[in-house]
């Protein structure tokens, strides 16, 4: 019994002893304090490997800024989704760099995280205030503030800023701005021509919505939006929920559509959807399909929305 | 004497009873017609029947043919075997709080959706039809098999039976929450199924499959009704009479699970209609199960249908889910039954 007693005090001093050792090896490593929402942070100089908590717009910063991504969460074991995610390849990229999938997207694992031992954590200001403490014992937290209004812009910034990578910022955003000159000046006419509008389809109805990406892209664009997406700008909820019936009512002056249906089955239920078929836009062939996987993200998912947007206007 | 005064009393009561029957079916008759007529998409009565006659308007046609007409005949099958299942249950039971979910009926279906959905990939009512019933049913049989073994003898008590079906409701709840956590993008079709819900392609290729179980459901269910006439005396006045309670507690259960395995099958997991629908009816009919089921079968088809009606209205352009809607409603009214009986027992 003494003995067990011996061991144990032994292996808590070693623990302690251990945990000291890190913490002054971190306290060693030269800082600078970045201005974040959720105030001054202590960001090291040296950037060696970053954790994401959220998976979307977090996740695209890093990705798009070439940040040494070590881990990130993963939606489950096998995902329905149809459509290649817009950050499948540069995430497929940083996994044979070494990046790992650490928790379940919204089932945030703190001894996963600490277990990689990032530099800095980086994610939406609503996935990291209820636990800021914990995730500041581990690293440095670079909060963004995704789906609060913010544009990824802003918080692509405030991560270049936080990690010395200002010129790598510079370059992507205006590599975005290019892309979407080109494509407003190529397309002029049938953007300033077209009613445009971005539906989320599913088998129970449709769903407007203005605060998420695809419609700020076109929105930059200077789209014309049919009457729902209109509504859903002015609607204090910033999104429109149409029943089944609503479909043809709903979407019918929309000249074109980005057509957002997650799953095989719900894209094979819009085509013999008789309403969906019905409207103009269908009937003329002006609908480009993607999935829910473009409403949030920042540099890489806007670049795929832009081809996508691309494409609606080549139909017109 | 005593022949001569009861047979006119028991045909004065058959008349009231045919006749309340028949006011039960003229509302559902009238939440058919409702279920036709009210929708999200505000048509006049004579642009959505237009179809009927010849009318060419398409918008209109889709939404009587694809949409209305589908999940009216849809709410109508759930709503009758909800019911009666809810009876069935309560008359097995002898207990006044037991619903169809006490066998477990539901979290069995539950359970074999989730897994159609996170193994195979299945995302639509009709490619997880035959988990749901199946599941049902294969939750039923581990409950029965495991209260008859409870029971310790072979006419199984209903006690062993409700803790059977609460534990097996139990563990499968467990497991289908342990799949859940693991797999988000699950979760995020399954609470689309778990709601409870009359659209969402539940078109009449869902209905057809099922409706036949159903149909024997109800038919076991209605002969079945002087066996619970019987049970509700207790087992030994049951017993007395010439009932063998083994057979027919796994009757009531074979009507139960083709009945509840029917209706998730069709419209995922829909609360309360179980539960209210034969307490209101008692009311109407007494105990008796003769006149009790079939109330319960046009009533509970009237209730499902007309919430539905008040989902497609209530929150327009959107629409709410019947089993949203029942669970809203359903709440309070449970509760007031609740109160009500609390204070006619004191």
């Amino acid at each position: 019994m003494r003995h067990t007693t011996l061991l144990l005090t032994a292996a808590a001093a070693s623990a302690v002893l251990l945990l000291g050792a890190c913490s002054t090896g971190t306290e060693a490593t030269e800082s600078t304090s970045v201005d974040t929402i959720l105030g001054a942070v202590a960001v090291p100089d040296e950037i060696d490997s970053v954790v994401v908590l959220e998976g979307r717009r977090d996740l695209d910063i890093v990705l798009s800024l070439g940040l040494p991504l070590v881990g990130f969460p993963y939606e489950g074991p096998d995902t329905v989704m149809e459509l290649e995610a817009p950050l499948a390849a540069a995430t497929e990229a940083a996994m044979a760099d070494g990046a790992e999938e650490l928790f379940l997207s919204d089932e945030i694992n703190l001894e996963a995280i600490a277990e990689v031992a990032p530099s800095i954590i980086v994610s939406r200001v609503g996935d990291v205030e209820p636990i800021i403490d914990e995730l500041t014992a581990i690293a440095p937290v670079i909060a963004v503030n995704s789906n609060d209004g913010d544009t990824w812009q802003n918080d692509l910034n405030t991560v270049a800023e936080a990690t010395g990578s200002e010129d790598e910022a510079a370059e992507v955003i205006a590599e975005y701005d290019a892309r979407l000159a080109e494509i407003a000046s190529t397309y002029a006419e049938q953007i300033a021509s077209t009613t445009v509008s971005v539906v989320s389809y599913e088998s129970t109805g449709t769903l407007v919505q203005s605060a998420r990406l695809p419609a700020l892209v076109l929105e930059k664009l200077g789209a014309r939006f049919s009457v729902a997406m209109t509504d859903a700008f002015d609607a204090e909820s910033q999104d429109m929920e149409y029943g089944a019936e609503q479909t043809l009512a709903a979407h019918g002056d929309a000249q074109a559509i980005l057509a957002l249906a997650d799953t095989s089955d719900e894209w094979q239920s819009a085509q013999s959807d008789a309403l969906w078929q019905q409207l103009p836009a269908v009937q003329s062939g002006t609908v480009v399909r993607s999935d829910k996987m473009v409403n949030e993200g920042a540099q890489i998912t806007a670049m795929h929305l832009l081809d996508l947007i691309e494409q609606l206007y080549q139909k017109v | 004497m005593a022949a001569t005064t009861t047979l006119p009393a028991a045909r004065t009561r058959d008349g009231r009873q045919l006749r309340w029957l028949a006011l039960s079916v003229l509302a559902l008759v009238a939440s058919a017609v409702l279920g036709l007529l009210v929708g999200s998409r505000g048509l006049s009565p004579a642009e959505v029947l237009a179809p009927l006659f010849g009318g060419d308007d398409p918008e209109a046609a889709a939404i009587l043919f694809d949409l209305r007409l589908p999940r009216t005949l849809v709410g109508v099958c759930a709503g009758a075997a909800l019911a009666v299942a809810g009876a069935l249950m309560q008359g097995h039971t002898r207990n006044p709080l037991a619903d169809p979910g006490l066998l477990g009926v539901g979290a069995g279906a539950a359970l074999s959706v989730v897994l159609a959905i996170s193994l195979l990939g299945l995302t639509t009512p009709l490619g997880y039809l035959w988990f749901a019933f199946g599941g049902a049913a294969a939750a039923a049989v581990v409950v029965t098999a495991f209260g008859l073994l409870g029971a310790g003898r072979r006419d199984s008590s209903p006690a062993s039976l409700v803790l059977a079906g609460a534990a097996v409701t139990a563990f499968l709840g467990a497991v289908t929450g342990v799949i859940l956590l693991l797999d988000t993008s699950t979760l995020d079709i399954y609470r689309f199924w778990s709601v409870g819900s009359l659209s969402g392609g539940r078109s009449l290729d869902v209905l057809l499959p099922v409706l036949p179980f159903v149909a024997l459901g109800l038919a076991i269910a209605f002969a079945h009704s002087s066996t619970l006439d019987a049970l509700a005396l207790g087992d030994d006045m049951a017993r007395a009479m010439g009932r063998r309670l083994g057979p027919a507690r796994i009757t009531g259960l074979l009507a139960v699970t083709l009945l509840v395995g029917g209706a998730v099958a069709i419209s995922g997991s829909i609360g309360f209609v179980g539960l209210i629908v034969p307490h209101v009816v008692r009311r109407i009919t007494g105990p008796g199960h003769r006149w009790l089921l079939p109330q319960c079968a046009v009533l509970g088809a009237a209730l499902v249908v007309l919430a539905d009606v008040v989902g497609r209205v209530v929150v327009q352009p959107g629409e709410l889910a019947v089993g949203i809607v029942l669970g809203v409603v359903g709440a309070p009214v449970f509760l007031l039954l609740v109160m009500r009986m609390r204070g006619a027992r004191s």
